[in-house]
C-alpha cells in the first residue's frame, strides 16, 4: 500500500505544480466548454443578460422589440441566440495568481463576427458570460470535470 | 474572435480554496491512504471501491 500512496502523492504533486495549465485544459475542453455555452444560451433564451436583467436595447431603451421587428420575428423580446449568436468554445488565460480571464469564442461562421459586434453595440457587453443565477450550476460543472480529470491523471494505474 | 471577458476565481473552478489545496498536497498529510481518500472526497473524486479498500 505504501508504494501506491507514494505513487498517488507524486502524481498529485505533479498535477498541482502544473495546476493552471491543468485547469485551463479541462475548462477549454469541448465537454466542459459546451456545457458552459449551453448555460449562456439558456440565459439568452430567457432574454436576460449576465446580471439577470432583461435585455435592453441601448438606443430605444426598451426591453421589447419594435412593433415592426416583432411582426417579422413573431417574438416580443430579443432572442440573440436564435438570431445568430453562436459560440465555438471557451478560452481561459491566467489573469493573476488567484484569477483567470474567461472569454467566449465566437463561432467561425461568416455571420458570427457581425453578430458579435452588432449585439454588443445594441445590448451592451454583459450579454456574454455566465449569469449570476447560473453560477452554482457552472461551478458544479467545472468542479466535477476537474475531479474527473484528477481521477484519470492521478488515480489511474 | 473572443468576447465577454470575465474574471473568474481559481477557487470557483476547483470548488476549493486553491491555496489550501496546494498546501494540502505539498504537506506531509498525504503520507497515508486515508488522507488521500479525504482529499479525493473534498475534490469530488469517486475512488473505485477496490482502490478505496487498498488505501484504507
Amino acid at each position: 500500500m505504501a508504494s501506491r500512496v507514494h505513487q498517488i502523492s507524486v502524481k498529485l504533486s505533479a498535477y498541482v505544480a502544473n495546476l493552471d495549465n491543468n485547469i485551463i485544459r479541462v475548462i477549454e475542453s469541448k465537454t466542459v466548454s459546451d456545457k458552459l455555452i449551453i448555460l449562456n444560451q439558456q440565459q439568452l433564451l430567457r432574454n436576460r443578460n449576465v446580471d439577470g436583467s432583461l435585455l435592453r436595447h441601448e438606443s430605444t431603451g426598451k426591453t421589447t422589440l419594435t412593433k415592426a421587428y416583432a411582426k417579422i420575428t413573431g417574438k416580443k423580446r430579443p432572442n440573440l441566440f436564435e438570431t445568430g449568436l453562436h459560440f465555438d468554445g471557451i478560452a481561459l488565460s491566467v489573469f493573476s495568481m488567484a484569477e483567470y480571464s474567461m472569454f467566449f469564442k465566437l463561432s467561425l461562421s461568416p455571420d458570427a463576427e457581425f453578430y458579435g459586434k452588432f449585439f454588443s453595440g445594441n445590448y451592451g457587453g454583459n450579454i456574454y458570460g455566465i449569469a449570476k443565477k447560473d453560477s452554482p450550476k457552472a461551478q458544479r460543472i467545472t468542479h466535477k470535470a476537474i475531479g474527473q480529470d484528477l481521477k484519470i491523471k492521478v488515480f489511474k494505474r | 474572435m473572443l468576447v465577454g471577458q470575465e474574471s473568474i476565481n481559481k477557487d470557483f473552478f476547483l470548488g476549493w480554496n486553491y491555496k489550501e489545496f496546494e498546501a494540502y498536497v505539498k504537506s506531509a498529510k498525504l503520507k497515508t491512504g486515508i488522507s488521500i481518500l479525504e482529499l479525493a472526497k473534498k475534490l469530488g473524486i469517486e475512488v473505485p471501491k477496490k482502490e478505496k479498500d487498498e488505501l484504507k
